[in-house]
C-alpha cells in the first residue's frame, strides 16, 4: 500500500541506519524517548534498537493510555457495570485491564452485560437499539481517541439518545511530557513525539519542549524507516546544539493539527483540574471531563461510583521505567511476578506497555535463547 | 451528497454487507497487538462516500467498513485515510510527505 511499502524498503532502512552510525559522536550517550506506545510497539516489532549503535538508548514513554489508567478508575467503572440496567461497552485491550474485583472480562463471566466496541459510535448505536437499557461507553485514550468519543457526544445529543452516557478517562499527553520534564531523575536528550496524537494537536504545542527545555523533538510515523529517519534527524539536532520542533510524519501530521477535531474537543470537553496517572501520579490539567452542557451524557453525573484511590504494589517500578530511569527488564517484578498474563504494574497491562512490549520481544528471545 | 463511482469499484460497493470495523488494520497486526488500541491508527482508501458522514474505506489488506469522516469533510474517492476508533483523523498529504 503507498505510504507503508516505501516505509518498510530494507534497502533505505540499512542506509538510514548506516547514516546514523556514521553520524554519532562515539564518546556521546544519547538517551531518546519515544513518548508513544505505538512506537515502543514498532521499535520492538521491527527489532530497530538492533540496527542502532550501543550509545543511542531508547527510553519508552508514558504514551499507552491503558497502562497509565489508575486502577480505581477501573473500579469506578466496573461498579457501574455490576449495575442490571447496563451495558459496559468498552475498546477490546481495556477487557483485561484489571481493577480489584477483577477485569471487565472477568465481571462478563459473572454475568455483568459487558461489550467489545470498535467505536463509541457502535456503542450509540447499541443504545438506539436498546432504549430499556443504559448504554456506557468507558472512554480511554489520548488526543487521538478523544475526537471520536467527542463525535458520539455530539450525535448523542443532536439524535436526543438519553440512555448513552461516557466514563470520560481521556488523558492529554502534553501535560505527562511536561511531567516527566520536571522530574528530578530525568535524562532524556531529545524526544521522538507522537504521531496519531499529533494528528488531531498538531506540532505547534510542543514547541515548549525545544524553547523551555531545549530538548529536540521530531514527530514521527511508525513504520521501521519513519522511526530511523525520526531518530537521524534527532541525532543531528542533538550534534548540533539545536533544539526545535520538527515534523517526520508531515505526511499525515498538519503542523497546527485537525481544526474540525480540534473543535468538537472544545465543545465537549472541560481540562479537568488535576488527573491521577498510573505510575506518575497526579498531573494537573491533564485529562478531560465532559463539559457541564454534556452532563445528561457523563455517566459520572448519572451513577455514583465510589471514587475509591488503588495504590499499585510498591515493589512495581512504574514510576521509574515510565521516566526512562530503569530499563523494563531492571524492574524487581519483570518476568516473574509481573507478566502480561498476570500484570501486577500498569507497563504490563496492554501489548503497547513498554513492559509487555520488551516482554513478548526481547524477554521471550532471550529466553528462546537459553 | 451520495457520489457514484466506475467499474471494479462499484463491485466491491455490491459485497460492502460483509463490512466489518472489527477487522480494519487486523491482518497487518501481530496477534499481540490489539487492532483496537485507543491511539493505533490504520490506513484505509475511500470507495465510496456515504450519506451521515460516512465513508466506505478499504485497508492494505482488502477489510472494509464504514467509517465517520466528520473530521475529514474533504476526503475524496481515492484518498488515504487514517482511520481511528471508526473515525477517520486525517488524510494524507502527497505534497507534505
Amino acid at each position: 500500500m503507498k505510504y507503508v511499502d516505501e516505509f518498510r524498503d530494507p534497502a533505505l532502512i540499512r542506509k538510514t541506519a548506516d547514516e546514523i552510525a556514521r553520524l554519532i559522536e562515539r564518546d556521546r550517550h544519547y538517551r531518546i524517548m519515544e513518548v508513544c506506545g505505538g512506537h515502543t510497539f514498532s521499535i520492538y516489532r521491527f527489532g530497530l534498537q538492533r540496527l542502532l549503535p550501543e550509545n543511542i538508548e531508547l527510553v519508552h514513554g508514558p504514551g499507552c493510555p491503558v497502562c497509565v489508567l489508575p486502577m480505581g478508575r477501573m473500579d469506578d467503572g466496573l461498579a457501574i457495570a455490576a449495575r442490571p440496567e447496563v451495558i459496559f461497552t468498552a475498546f477490546g485491550d481495556v477487557m483485561r485491564v484489571p481493577g480489584r474485583r477483577g477485569t471487565p472480562l472477568e465481571m462478563r463471566a459473572k454475568g455483568a452485560d459487558v461489550r467489545m466496541v470498535y467505536s463509541p459510535l457502535d456503542a450509540l448505536k447499541l443504545a438506539m437499539e436498546n432504549p430499556d437499557r443504559q448504554i456506557v461507553f468507558f472512554a480511554v485514550g489520548f488526543e487521538t481517541t478523544a475526537p471520536s468519543t467527542a463525535l458520539t457526544l455530539l450525535r448523542a445529543r443532536s439524535l436526543n439518545v438519553d440512555n448513552f452516557s461516557v466514563f470520560c478517562n481521556h488523558v492529554l499527553i502534553l501535560p505527562a511530557i511536561r511531567a516527566i520534564l520536571d522530574s528530578p531523575d530525568m535524562r532524556i536528550d531529545g524526544f521522538i513525539g507522537p504521531g496519531h496524537v499529533s494528528t488531531v494537536i498538531g506540532a505547534r504545542p510542543y514547541e515548549f519542549i525545544a524553547r523551555e527545555y531545549g530538548k529536540p523533538v521530531v514527530i514521527s510515523g511508525f513504520e521501521p524507516l519513519d522511526l530511523l529517519q525520526s531518530i537521524l534527524m534527532l541525532i543531528k539536532q542533538l550534534n548540533q546544539g539545536r533544539a526545535e520542533v520538527e515534523n517526520q510524519y508531515a505526511r499525515v501530521v498538519p503542523w497546527d493539527g485537525n481544526r474540525p477535531a480540534l473543535r468538537a474537543l472544545a465543545e465537549v470537553f472541560a481540562v479537568r483540574p488535576f488527573f491521577e496517572w498510573r505510575g506518575l501520579g497526579f498531573i494537573s490539567q491533564s485529562a478531560l471531563r465532559l463539559r457541564d452542557e454534556f452532563a445528561a451524557w457523563d455517566a459520572e453525573a448519572r451513577f455514583s461510583v465510589p471514587g475509591v484511590r488503588v495504590t499499585d504494589p510498591k515493589a512495581a517500578q512504574c514510576g521509574e521505567v515510565l521516566k526512562g530511569v530503569l530499563p523494563p527488564n531492571r524492574c524487581k517484578l519483570f518476568g516473574r511476578e509481573c507478566t502480561p498474563e498476570h500484570p501486577v504494574g500498569a507497563l504490563m497491562v496492554s501489548s503497547e506497555g513498554a513492559c509487555a512490549a520488551y516482554y513478548h520481544y526481547v524477554h521471550a528471545m532471550v529466553t528462546a535463547g537459553d | 451528497m451520495r457520489r457514484t463511482m466506475k467499474g471494479e469499484t462499484r463491485e466491491r460497493i455490491a459485497s460492502e454487507g460483509a463490512s466489518d470495523r472489527a477487522s480494519l488494520g487486523g491482518s497487518d497486526s501481530t496477534p499481540l497487538r490489539c487492532v483496537t488500541c485507543r491511539d493505533e491508527a490504520v490506513l484505509a482508501t475511500v470507495l465510496a462516500l456515504r450519506e451521515a458522514h460516512q465513508a466506505l474505506v478499504e485497508d492494505c489488506s482488502g477489510q472494509r467498513a464504514l467509517v465517520a469522516i466528520d473530521f475529514t469533510p474533504e476526503a475524496r474517492v481515492g484518498d488515504i485515510l487514517l482511520v481511528h476508533s471508526g473515525v477517520a483523523i486525517a488524510r494524507l498529504d502527497e505534497e507534505r510527505s
